[in-house]
């Protein structure tokens, strides 16, 4: 038997079933064209079959597989390395296509010349039911989790509703989220009396997350263990202990405060679920196919730059090519276009109309998509329509009011809206109860402060805003500074703003116009440049 | 990074602007581009060198061919309206 070369997965295949798949590669239409790339392949699978790993390196592979000379140098000569970028190419072309059913994946990371096999999720043709074999690998259009009933561990069972009703809540909150699916909390419960490794309960439901946890309890005191598990690994990457008072007429209170606490660690884009996975899925995953559009937006709301934005609207618009009435999609494609818009990347010719045809698309279809009224009420900032942006900002706060992320994007259109006190207590609110949240939750603070001309509360925010190619980072601490007359300490500011934002910097007051509808902030905003010494154009 | 998207924009002057988009967004096709440009450098170092046509410049000449049609093959299959 082979070892999986990943560990993780700790699955297994015979020699054969390799040896069986290499030959179905090797004989397809796509590598029967190239001889080279056929002995490159054959060479390195056979030499892992045989142990031999240690040996697969450039100057091996160039003389044993492609006929190089004993004198071939890889250090002068790339050759190797150019045709291995061809395997993997031609390799991942044959899955997408002819190998899409075949059940081992044979892999060549970067990196390594050594291939991985693993297995793949099985689909069956001609009217049979769809099955997943071994399925370690799951459909990752959306995240899903698991929420297993929660372990009693009082005596005698005392407190079982308290427990049980821990998992459902937990279930039930996590369904109104819409970023993440939830496993039904019924499917999950023959779990409670059939202990069962993490990875193959996992496996089961199809759940990349899976939250467990146990009760217990002392003479005065209520104690509940909470742990999240990323089921393929099996390792837990977040726990937490709630130790209450016990206080049997209390105890829903307890309940929901924990319950509440949960999902705001958890819940959202920037909630460690959300987070864990961006992170290893950019991680894993080179090509933007294999990686969810919905994690790329994630991922580029937590890293705004030119280069994630482009990537994350190629992977939405190839997301609606597939689904064009993925509402979700929709509503994250009509935001990247505004914030396109104001921060000056490449966009659509109309952006701003363009995103009100996609919400509203958005709304049609899923008339529950938080996200769709979100930008809603964003694009009425653009479109000047103060009231109706408010009235769609607080709609879409009511269709999952529990959710940390939308309390502090609201916060945030709320600022930019002009109603300073809303945004404020929306973005603490949001900030108490989780804060990694996305630079621009401290540029929404940044904009109440300062227009409230608390320019040292305004600094403490304009310093936490850390991100590159966006314009109202340095700007917002120049404009700070010299309020506080400390303009010599923001000459690198300065020179960021004359440097790396030239044409924004000469149309800066239209630019503001277009996501700020106060317009007394923006002459305040032009009079911390002229404090600056900075001219700027302020017409719009 | 600029100098390698005005080589391979020289080699396909009719899609700048996809190859623009591309060599930001998908890494899979900078790192292809980056090999044919690596490739191509060769096959003109040899040629240089080479008193005479050899083995080893055909075979350097036909992955460069073959490098080129991936990287045509990914230009033409985007969507056009991106």
């Amino acid at each position: 038997m082979l070892p999986e070369k990943d560990e993780d997965l700790s699955l297994f295949h015979s020699e054969n079933e390799v040896l069986d798949q290499l030959n179905r590669i090797l004989s397809s239409d796509l590598f029967y064209k190239s001889s080279v790339l056929c002995s490159f392949l054959k060479f390195v699978v056979e030499e892992t079959i045989a142990g031999r790993t240690d040996g697969l390196k450039e100057y091996t592979i160039g003389v044993n597989a492609l006929g190089k000379p004993a004198d071939f140098n890889p250090q002068i000569d790339a050759i190797i390395r150019i045709h291995a970028g061809r395997l993997r190419r031609l390799l991942n072309e044959y899955y997408s296509g002819p190998g899409n059913h075949d059940s081992i994946k044979i892999e060549i990371v970067k990196g390594t010349y050594v291939p991985l096999f693993r297995n793949q999720v099985i689909i069956k043709t001609e009217g049979e039911v769809t099955e997943q074999r071994k399925s370690v690998e799951f459909d990752r259009t959306k995240l899903t989790l698991a929420v297993l009933p929660f372990r009693n561990l009082c005596s005698k069972n005392e407190f079982q509703f308290f427990v049980d009703g821990l998992g459902e809540e937990l279930t039930r909150n996590f369904s109104l989220s819409q970023d993440i699916s939830v496993v039904a909390h019924y499917s999950t419960r023959k779990y409670a009396a059939q202990p069962e490794d993490i990875r193959v309960i996992g496996a089961e439901l199809g759940a990349h997350y899976m939250i467990t946890g146990s009760v217990k309890r002392s003479a005065g005191e209520i104690r509940v263990n909470v742990a999240l598990v990323e089921t393929m690994k099996g390792i837990e990457v977040w726990s937490h202990t709630y130790t209450n008072v016990l206080n049997i007429d209390n105890l829903m209170n307890i309940q929901d405060q924990i319950i509440e606490n949960i999902y705001s660690c958890l819940g959202g884009y920037y909630g460690v679920i959300i987070r864990k996975s961006t992170i290893a899925q950019r991680r894993g995953f080179s090509n933007i196919a294999s990686f969810d559009a919905s994690l790329w937006n994630y991922y580029y709301h937590m890293n705004f730059s030119l280069e994630s934005y482009l990537t994350t609207r190629k992977a939405l618009e190839e997301a609606l090519a597939v689904d064009p009435n993925y509402a979700h999609g929709l509503a994250m494609l009509a935001e990247l276009h505004l914030d396109a818009y104001s921060l000056g990347y490449p966009t659509v010719e109309d952006p701003v109309n363009e995103s009100y045809k996609l919400v509203k698309k958005a709304i049609k279809i899923d008339p529950e998509c938080q996200h769709a009224y979100q930008e809603l009420g964003w694009t009425n900032v653009y479109l000047k329509r103060k009231e109706d942006a408010i009235n769609a900002l607080e709609h879409c706060l009511s269709l999952n009011p529990s959710s940390v992320s939308s309390i502090g994007a609201v916060g945030f259109g709320m600022a930019c809206a002009g109603e300073y006190k809303r945004a404020h207590i929306l973005l603490t609110q949001s900030i108490e109860l989780n804060p990694h949240c996305p630079w621009w939750f401290y540029l929404g603070f940044f904009l109440v402060y300062y227009q409230n001309k608390q320019y040292e509360k305004a600094l403490e925010f304009a310093n936490k805003i850390e991100t590159k190619d966006v314009f109202m980072d340095p700007l917002a601490k120049v404009i700070t500074k010299a309020q506080l007359g400390l303009t010599d300490k923001s000459q690198d500011d300065l020179n960021k703003l004359a440097e790396e934002f030239p044409e924004i910097m000469a149309d800066l007051g239209p630019t503001l116009n277009t996501f700020l509808l106060d317009n007394s902030l923006i002459d305040d905003i032009m009079a911390g440049l002229n404090k600056a010494k900075v001219t700027v154009a302020r017409t719009f | 990074m600029a100098e390698n998207i005005e080589s391979i924009v020289r080699v396909f002057p009719l899609y700048e602007e996809k190859i623009d988009f591309l060599f930001q967004a998908d890494e899979n096709f900078r790192d292809l581009c980056k090999d044919y440009l690596l490739c191509a450098g060769n096959v003109l170092e040899m040629k240089k060198k080479a008193d005479s046509y050899s083995a080893e410049i055909e075979e350097y000449e036909e992955l460069q061919r073959n490098l080129e049609q991936e990287i045509l093959h990914i230009i033409i299959k985007e969507d056009p309206a991106y």
